[in-house]
């Protein structure tokens, strides 16, 4: 193939890709530093930013963020590890059940939360209270913890099946027992897919919305940073008197 | 098959060490902590599916009283109402056919534009192929949320807003790294003889591409496939934003709207839900593997 033919090929998805993804990147990054008045904007270097960094509001967010990602670390990643190393076996058993483990990474956060949201509500619900500012927290990454256990057992599962047999045969010959195999065999082969799963929980922390926006609307104390952009943006663009008015719960 | 068995199981079955997936004789060795064991993690399982199973028994009830005050029983009588309500004035079908053309419209896109630009990054002498790479890994973490105002600037500037390509477009654009790298790692790993076989034979490359390249690469348009449809299916935040007019929405943002105006009516709600998650479900226990394949494959590579 001509090297004419490999860069049409690849224009079209570049095309696409910096249109919609890498200019408003970009162009976020470029207005952060300008005030806007009308058609004109003003350089004001790093202002937003140490406004940012001083406002009460994004110091909260950020800090439930923070505990957020602790907590799915907890919920998601480890839990995910253990249902992997439990369900290890190519059994039609264990195929049946990483079936069901799995099944909510399929479905909406959407739906998840307008189920969790009825069996919480105050008054009716089976649970009621557990969307109280104090345990709002830890019930979210409770449910985020549920529809992602799965997913996340699914890339350990992939990180098992490649640790060589012989290895397990061997580590097993020499005595070891089902802890020592995972602590001193298993986890350490893990490290690459650890790494990977780290990460994926690490940024799904930061792009984490709906299940908030569904279970807590209207809830300072207990916004996360992108729940706090969503409601700027959209309080940007009501202010700007932009098209129209955003109907917003 | 891969036998797997573990130490605590050999330990106490010696002999057992061979090659055979041994499995079948493994449980008589110790039946009781074998049936203490599945009866443990069937347990689990049930539990797990409960909110879900809730949902769906629910939603077949026929008030909030049977709902909330015998959340448990089996619905009796069951009836179907709920679900009549809810498709008649959720507008759930118009919304159900919006989200089947975003979802179609973009894993198309997504598997020629992904397939196209990861055979040409495949090769290893392609300009600039790192800086790519690294440009699509960076679009694969960033969270939307940072450049929403910018984004509906450029819906705008097109002259998109308030239609379905406002959707359509920017997932694929979000799909496309996943894609893209899934696809060029797939076919580096494809032997280069089979393009040079082509180049002999005088296949042109337009041609080598679709007969040849895109056949071998089902499995890699499986997992692509999956991977967008998924995503694309459940997106929420972008589809509440980009559209306003109450046709174009798509079912998680139509159930929302759903939500916000029969907001006591849990039977309907509930059966709106089910409506919504049952297809997904059904996709799922259809297509189990491919999805979990895709999952496996997204994350490793």
């Amino acid at each position: 193939m001509t090297r004419r033919g490999q860069i049409l090929f690849f224009v079209p998805a570049l095309l696409v890709f910096l249109v919609f993804v890498l200019i408003p990147c970009t162009q976020t990054l470029l207005d952060s530093f300008f005030l806007h008045q009308g058609a004109r904007r003003h350089f004001v270097g790093t202002l937003f930013y140490r406004y940012a960094l001083t406002d009460p509001k994004f110091h909260q967010a950020l800090a439930n963020n923070l505990v957020y990602l602790l907590w799915t670390l907890l919920f998601e990643v480890v839990a995910g590890l253990a249902l992997a190393v439990g369900l290890e076996k190519e059994t039609r058993r264990h195929h049946l059940l990483r079936i069901a483990f799995f099944s909510p990474a399929v479905l909406s956060m959407v739906v998840i939360g307008m189920v969790f949201g009825f069996l919480f509500k105050d008054g009716v619900g089976i649970f009621p209270g557990l969307l109280d500012e104090s345990r709002a927290l830890l019930t979210i990454s409770v449910v985020s913890g549920w529809a992602s256990c799965g997913f996340f057992m699914v890339i350990f599962l992939a990180g098992l099946a490649n640790i060589p047999v012989e290895l397990q045969e061997a580590a097993r010959l020499d005595g070891a027992g089902p802890w020592q195999m995972f602590w001193r065999v298993k986890l350490p082969l893990l490290r690459e897919v650890i790494a990977v799963a780290l990460l994926i929980c690490f940024t799904g922390a930061f792009k984490a919305f709906d299940l908030f926006w569904v279970l807590l609307p209207n809830q300072d104390h207990t916004s996360i940073v992108s729940t706090l952009l969503v409601l700027a943006t959209v309080a940007g663009l009501w202010l700007a008197g932009r098209r129209r008015v955003w109907r917003i719960q | 098959m891969r036998p797997h068995p573990t130490g605590r199981r050999v330990r106490s079955t010696p002999h057992a060490k061979s090659d055979f997936p041994v499995q079948e004789s493994i449980p008589r060795a110790r039946p009781l902590k074998q049936f203490l064991a599945t009866s443990a993690w069937l347990l689990g399982a049930w539990l797990f599916l409960l909110p879900l199973v809730w949902m769906v028994m629910s939603s077949f009830k026929l008030s909030n009283v049977a709902i909330f005050e015998h959340p448990f029983s089996l619905p009796a009588p069951i009836t179907f109402s709920n679900y009549a309500k809810a498709v008649r004035e959720g507008r759930l079908f118009s919304c159900l056919v919006n989200s089947l053309w975003v979802t179609v419209l973009s894993a198309l896109a997504v598997i020629c534009l992904g397939a196209w630009a990861g055979f040409a990054l495949g090769k290893k002498r392609f300009p600039f192929r790192r800086l790519w790479l690294a440009l699509f890994f960076l679009g694969m973490v960033l969270p939307v949320q940072s450049f929403l105002i910018p984004l509906m600037d450029v819906l705008q500037w097109l002259n998109l807003q308030d239609s379905l390509w406002a959707l359509i477009l920017p997932y694929t654009a979000q799909t496309l790294p996943v894609a893209i790298l899934l696809f060029a790692a797939y076919f580096q790993s494809l032997p280069p003889e089979l393009e040079e076989a082509a180049r002999l034979d005088g296949v042109s490359t337009g041609r080598f591409y679709f007969s040849i390249l895109l056949p071998v690469a089902k499995p890699a348009v499986a997992t692509v496939a999956v991977i967008s449809c998924l995503n694309t299916w459940n997106e929420f935040l972008m589809a509440m934003l980009f559209i306003v007019d109450p046709g174009m929405k798509t079912l998680p943002v139509g159930l929302i709207a759903f939500e916000q105006s029969h907001n006591t009516d849990y039977p309907a709600l509930l059966a709106g839900l089910s409506l919504i998650t049952v297809p997904t479900l059904l996709a799922y226990a259809l297509f189990n593997r491919q999805i979990i394949r895709g999952v496996m494959a997204g994350a490793v590579k």
